[in-house]
């Protein structure tokens, strides 16, 4: 019959520690506490068994390779050469490069990963389209799509690297999104103008940009104050 | 041909509970008896088949209409499981779904866990009661007499205990339910979900001859220590007297000692005593005097009428009638996490003395009420006496014993003898 020597209760005998104040217990007469039953089983601390990244990229990898191998095996049997299957293969990479890389690149270094990912995808996008390009006999890659892609890649490495050492907040970076899609909207306007030459001025990109600008300034208000935020997050949240 | 089976609309109290539901939480509490002997698992599922025919509204499983969810008997009772390192582990919806009680066991007892929208304590316990009955029958072949809350198996359920109580006995005019928010207890969550249980063993008559000597009863008694041990909680946590907020504790009434109900449905109403610690420092019997008289007059026939009439006559609103299910969880929730939880530190239930048919006297060693955790608030408190001792079980999801330490000692004070007995990991 044990007691806590700090607060004085009696406690059950497989007690090792004093639920109440952790105090270990001091028994004079230990044979008896060996034997006792606790309440519930002993607590196992079950650390859930984890699947390995690696194994799931190799499954996902595997899945790749097989559309891919079926369509170069299909192109070359039928055609003799590598024509329409090139794009499939394009564009597997291309899905690898976006989705599958990010993970493996983690498993190496996690603080920078999210940049160097960019740059991958960015580098494998360009590569994809100047295949398209000179496969199909188009003349819009360089003076068209270069510009306007370095454009929105830029802008996300720049924002990746902000929240990456800032940490600004949700409504923040969701503003600057808005922002720069507006933005965006005018640069596609100039670009197609310019390459395309349809006219000198600019028209339909004002629409969206207004309107962006204006969700952005609601929410560069909404995130200024903190009751607000609170109370729509009370109002709003699922 | 198959058998038609029973369904029922969730009565006024359950309605809040499905809705109020989250990824890690569904509101659960737990009756438990501790057997002289070690259970068989086999008689007990045996005895738990007959059991649960008998309770045709509690073998439920809450299913989802367009409207609102409803009850619906169920062939698919669960098998006893053994128990787990803690009481009230994590029960998905989806498994509420199929069956909305389980049953469990461990060395010598047997505990039966219930998502409250099926019944309240009172209704778990006759359940509990009739189950244990039946398995000393089948186990040692003695028949107990049918009293004291153990319903004959043969016999089939009466219709008075599956009516919605709350809508019979509402009153005309309904209470204001607005009620200032109350002191958040808080602390450290435990890893794994995993649940912290200090069971407090007092002989009662101890702990009755203290209360008599303030003149209240026990539960009037062990309320303000409560209330007492909070409020030192709060000044420890919060110095600055205008920011604290008042110390509540949440108490659950059985309304069938004030309504003839024989339901064994959701049939209960809450008091909140408490002080509120801004007004000054508040004195030991100053605190009992106020909660002795805030229940006396919270706790009425009439006034229950009226708090009951609030609950009913929103459920009767036609615009909520009418919004589906998903629109009416999203309002009802949101509600729940506004209202519900904020309005007292803690919930103190105590059952009371259970009493039991005198054959069984000998085959159960002891009887334990367990609450869950409430979705915010950490801990929770659920009480009866069986037998001469008083259990009082503190549950709690985070690691720090602070309430239980300065609840305990602060009875051992009084010279009241305790022991204590735990599920900590080692």
């Amino acid at each position: 019959m044990p007691y806590c020597v700090n607060c004085g209760v009696e406690l059950s005998d497989h007690e090792k520690n004093c639920p109440l104040c952790h105090t270990p217990v001091i028994n004079p007469n230990p044979d008896k506490s060996i034997n006792a039953k606790k309440p519930y089983p002993t607590a196992k601390i079950i650390s859930a068994q984890k699947v390995s990244k690696k194994s799931i990229i190799e499954l996902i990898s595997c899945f790749f390779a097989i559309p891919l191998l079926i369509c170069v095996a299909c192109n070359m049997t039928i055609n003799g050469k590598i024509t329409w299957a090139g794009y499939v293969i394009g564009a597997e990479i291309l899905t690898f490069v976006v989705f599958v890389m990010p993970f493996i690149i983690t498993s190496f270094t996690k603080k920078i990963a999210p940049v160097i990912s960019i740059l991958f995808d960015f580098l494998c996008l360009t590569c994809f389209l100047l295949y398209i390009e000179k496969n199909s006999g188009g003349t819009w890659f360089s003076g068209f799509v270069l510009p306007l892609l370095m454009l929105l890649f830029l802008f996300i490495l720049v924002l990746t690297i902000i929240y990456i050492i800032k940490k600004p907040s949700a409504l923040a970076v969701a503003s600057s999104v808005l922002l720069f899609s507006g933005a965006f909207c005018v640069a596609i306007e100039i670009m197609v103008n310019i390459n395309f030459h349809i006219r000198n001025y600019l028209i339909w990109s004002f629409y969206p940009l207004i309107t962006l600008i204006l969700l952005a300034i609601i929410l560069i208000i909404i995130d200024h104050n903190d009751v607000l935020k609170e109370k729509l997050e009370k109002k709003f949240f699922i | 041909m198959d058998k038609k089976h029973l369904w029922l609309k969730l009565d006024n109290a359950a309605k809040i509970y499905p809705a109020a539901k989250r990824r890690t939480w569904v509101n659960l509490f737990r009756l438990s008896a501790t057997m002289s002997e070690t259970v068989d698992p086999e008689i007990l599922k045996s005895a738990l088949k007959i059991t649960a025919k008998r309770f045709p509204y509690i073998s439920v499983a809450v299913k989802r209409g367009l409207f609102w969810y409803y009850l619906e008997e169920t062939d698919l009772l669960p098998e006893p499981k053994k128990d787990g390192p803690y009481p009230l582990m994590k029960v998905k919806f989806r498994e509420i779904r199929k069956c909305a009680f389980r049953v469990l066991y461990y060395d010598n007892r047997i505990a039966v866990e219930f998502f409250h929208s099926l019944t309240d304590g009172n209704g778990g316990l006759v359940f509990l009661k009739t189950l244990i009955a039946e398995y000393i029958l089948q186990k040692y072949g003695k028949n107990i007499e049918c009293t004291n809350g153990v319903l004959s198996r043969t016999e089939s359920p009466d219709i008075s205990e599956i009516e919605d109580s709350f809508l019979k006995y509402s009153g005309e005019i309904s209470k204001s339910r607005s009620e200032p928010t109350a002191f958040k207890l808080s602390g450290t969550k435990e890893e794994n979900g995993f649940i912290n249980l200090i069971t407090g063993i007092i002989p009662a008559e101890e702990i009755l001859t203290q209360a008599k000597k303030y003149g209240v009863s026990l539960t009037v008694f062990l309320v303000s220590i409560m209330i007492e041990c909070i409020i030192e909680m709060q000044n420890k946590k919060i110095q600055k007297r205008k920011k604290q907020r008042p110390v509540k504790i949440l108490v659950p009434v059985n309304l069938r000692k004030f309504f003839p109900s024989k339901s064994l449905r959701n049939f209960v109403m809450f008091v909140t005593p408490g002080v509120d610690p801004r007004l000054g420092d508040w004195s030991f019997e100053e605190i009992l005097n106020t909660v002795h008289h805030q229940m006396g007059t919270g706790i009425t026939a009439k006034e229950m009428a009226g708090r009951i009439a609030a609950n009913v006559n929103a459920e009767k609103m036609l615009l909520l009638k009418i919004m589906p299910l998903f629109i009416k969880n999203l309002a009802m929730k949101a509600v729940y996490n506004m209202v519900g939880e904020k309005k007292s530190c803690l919930a103190f239930s105590n059952l009371g003395v259970v009493e039991v048919p005198k054959e069984m006297i000998g085959f159960i060693k002891r009887f334990d009420f367990i609450l869950g955790v409430q979705a915010t608030t950490p801990c929770n408190c659920g009480v009866l006496s069986y037998n001469g001792n008083l259990y009082i079980n503190f549950i709690r999801d985070i690691k720090e014993s602070e309430l239980e330490r300065k609840f305990f000692t602060r009875l051992r004070k009084l010279g009241i003898h305790i022991k204590i007995e735990s599920n900590q990991k080692e």
